[in-house]
């Protein structure tokens, strides 16, 4: 009980540190699951329809997903420095392969007789790929975006290391001077921040899901 | 007018469709049918380009469809799939207007025009509009499905086993429910199926496909009738006709030749002539073969002066049936009037046949004796 008081003491004495770092590290991770949905989902697309594609890109994300964060943090500092850059460049990296393998597998599992209906009373392909094929894949598309934010807050902290800011901050300064509130703080909210952005993400994808996927269970 | 030209479709080394040649006319209901892998819907496919013939060409009003632009040529074609054919995601409106919104029509129209489908297939715009296509019943679907592929006014509506998916008794309705609304519209509808009992109901005329191959395209009439082999004669199902017995005539059905009298003959002459033939009654016809009136065995018997000629006691009010009037009708006639012989004359009158209380006991037992020749 003492320990926790004595956290929150930690916690309320430090609130503006712990704002401005819970702030810099959504803004590292909202840029990176940004760019990585720009990237990812067209990509997955332009895969869907270009088979050839397909397999080289899809290995590609696989490959750089094996990569442990750490190194992979660690191999971008000769190339792109320190700071934010490489951070968000490593989030990208992390989060393009479950976007980019929801989106294929939404885009395939649209049904089709459905497809076949669609082409059958005469719209383009672009008719279809947005007015059929698109809204049917949201779901699936959405939570390929919500597994990579959720795992991209996670990312961000280590990404302290290499000197891109945010929660991680807090964290490994804890750890250097053995401060366990400090340590705890960060830890704290940076899991409160993973919950909260799955949550919101569950929010977003019972949105973007048409009204047909809802109801039906 | 659609005609397939020496059309054939291969995949692969499969040969689907080989050198098809046939015409669709206008405003005809035609049934394309056969066992599935026949490739009916290969060709059903090929009139919207959803797939394309190897070889051959198909024509449009004569013209090559392979000329016209695919989007442009898709949407002037109503196309209906099976209840899964509509957008899951889209309202019933937004499904109805799809591609009347992606042409930019005006607005308004679009709505008058989505309403008056609705009504048209049955269903109450007001309730269903907002809808979604699982909120709605099989058989609801596939109205909306049949209401969208009118929605830019086709003069051809291809349909691909529209009902195949519903219950049997839904399926029974909305075959009669398109059966009025072609008889209303007058489109030319080209629809797939391999149930016999619902290309009968519908189609104007069936076109027999098995192997790639046509292997018969005539009315339902003459398909039931005279089936062109044992493929058609074992796939139409020999009892068929039993099915629609409206198709029976008596024509087919008649005794040719009936025993015959002239007015003048004597009653002790007819009393030989019924004897000799076994029969119990006579026709009376003049020189010209005109049917003048009817005498029974029983009429001559209360006579006590048999030399006396027969047109003097003969039934002259008889009526006679036209030889195209279908079994259903006689025997209606036999039911109401309670007669034994029905004489069947040609419009200027001539006997041509004779049908009896045991011709029509025969033919109709042909149904469960007799499967083999029907009529």
């Amino acid at each position: 009980m003492e320990a926790l008081r004595n956290l929150f003491a930690f916690m309320s004495a430090n609130s503006s540190v712990l704002i401005d770092k819970t702030i810099e590290h959504m803004q590292i991770t909202g840029t990176a699951i940004g760019i990585a949905i720009l990237l990812g989902v067209p990509l997955g697309i332009l895969i869907s329809y270009v088979v050839p594609l397909k397999k080289p890109v899809i290995g590609f994300a696989n490959v750089m997903q094996a990569i442990p964060s750490l190194a992979l943090l660690g191999f971008l500092v000769p190339f792109l420095g320190i700071g934010r850059t490489p951070a968000v460049f490593a989030v990208v990296v992390y989060s393009l392969l479950p976007i980019l393998k929801n989106t294929v597998t939404g885009l395939a599992n649209v049904n089709a007789d459905t497809l076949e209906a669609a082409r059958g009373i005469g719209m383009t392909q672009l008719q279809i790929l947005t007015r059929v094929k698109i809204p049917l894949a949201l779901p699936v598309i959405f939570a390929g975006v919500r597994i990579s934010a959720v795992t991209s807050v996670g990312l961000v902290t280590l990404a302290s290391f290499i000197g891109a800011g945010g929660l991680g901050d807090i964290i490994f300064a804890g750890i250097r001077t053995l401060n366990t509130n400090q340590l705890l703080a960060g830890a704290l909210v940076a899991c409160i921040l993973a919950l909260t952005v799955d949550r919101i993400g569950g929010i977003i994808e019972k949105l973007v899901t048409p009204a047909c996927f809802k109801e039906r269970k | 007018m659609i005609r397939f030209e020496n059309v054939s479709k291969s995949y692969k080394q499969q040969k689907v469709v080989s050198d098809v040649s046939f015409t669709i006319n206008d405003h005809e209901l035609v049934v394309l049918i056969g066992p599935s892998g026949c490739g009916k819907t290969t060709m059903l496919k090929m009139i919207n380009r959803l797939t394309n013939p190897t070889s051959g060409r198909i024509l449009i009003n004569e013209e090559d469809i392979r000329n016209r632009s695919e989007v442009e040529h898709r949407k002037s074609i109503g196309y209906v799939i099976q209840s899964i054919g509509l957008f899951p995601h889209m309202t019933i409106r937004q499904n109805i207007e799809i591609i009347p919104r992606l042409q930019g029509k005006n607005k308004d129209e679009i709505l008058q025009k989505s309403r008056e489908l609705m009504q048209m297939v049955g269903l109450d715009p007001d309730l269903y509009f907002d809808r979604y296509p699982y909120q709605l019943s099989g058989g609801q679907q596939q109205r909306v499905g049949v209401a969208r592929a009118f929605a830019c006014d086709p003069d051809i509506i291809l349909m691909d086993e529209p009902f195949s998916a519903l219950d049997p008794l839904t399926r029974l309705q909305l075959q009669d429910e398109l059966a009025d609304l072609q008889t209303k519209m007058k489109k030319t509808i080209v629809f797939v199926t391999h149930d016999m009992d619902e290309a009968v109901k519908i189609a104007d005329r069936i076109c027999i496909i098995n192997e790639g191959q046509i292997v018969q395209y005539d009315t339902v009439e003459e398909i039931m009738k005279h089936p062109a082999n044992e493929f058609v004669a074992e796939f139409v199902g020999r009892n068929r006709i039993w099915t629609s017995p409206e198709y029976i005539y008596a024509k087919d059905i008649m005794v040719k030749n009936p025993v015959c009298v002239s007015p003048s003959t004597s009653l002790f002459r007819c009393m030989e002539r019924m004897r000799m033939y076994k029969v119990d009654s006579l026709f009376v016809v003049d020189s010209e073969k005109q049917l003048l009136g009817l005498v029974q065995a029983k009429m001559i018997q209360t006579q006590a002066n048999t030399s006396i000629p027969v047109s003097e006691i003969m039934h002259k009010d008889i009526d006679g049936i036209g030889p195209d009037t279908n079994i259903v009708e006689i025997l209606q006639k036999v039911s109401e009037k309670g007669i034994n012989t029905i004489p069947v004359v040609d419009e200027r009158h001539v006997l041509v046949g004779l049908i009896t209380k045991s011709s029509l006991l025969t033919t109709l037992s042909h149904q469960y004796l007799d499967t083999s020749e029907v009529v």
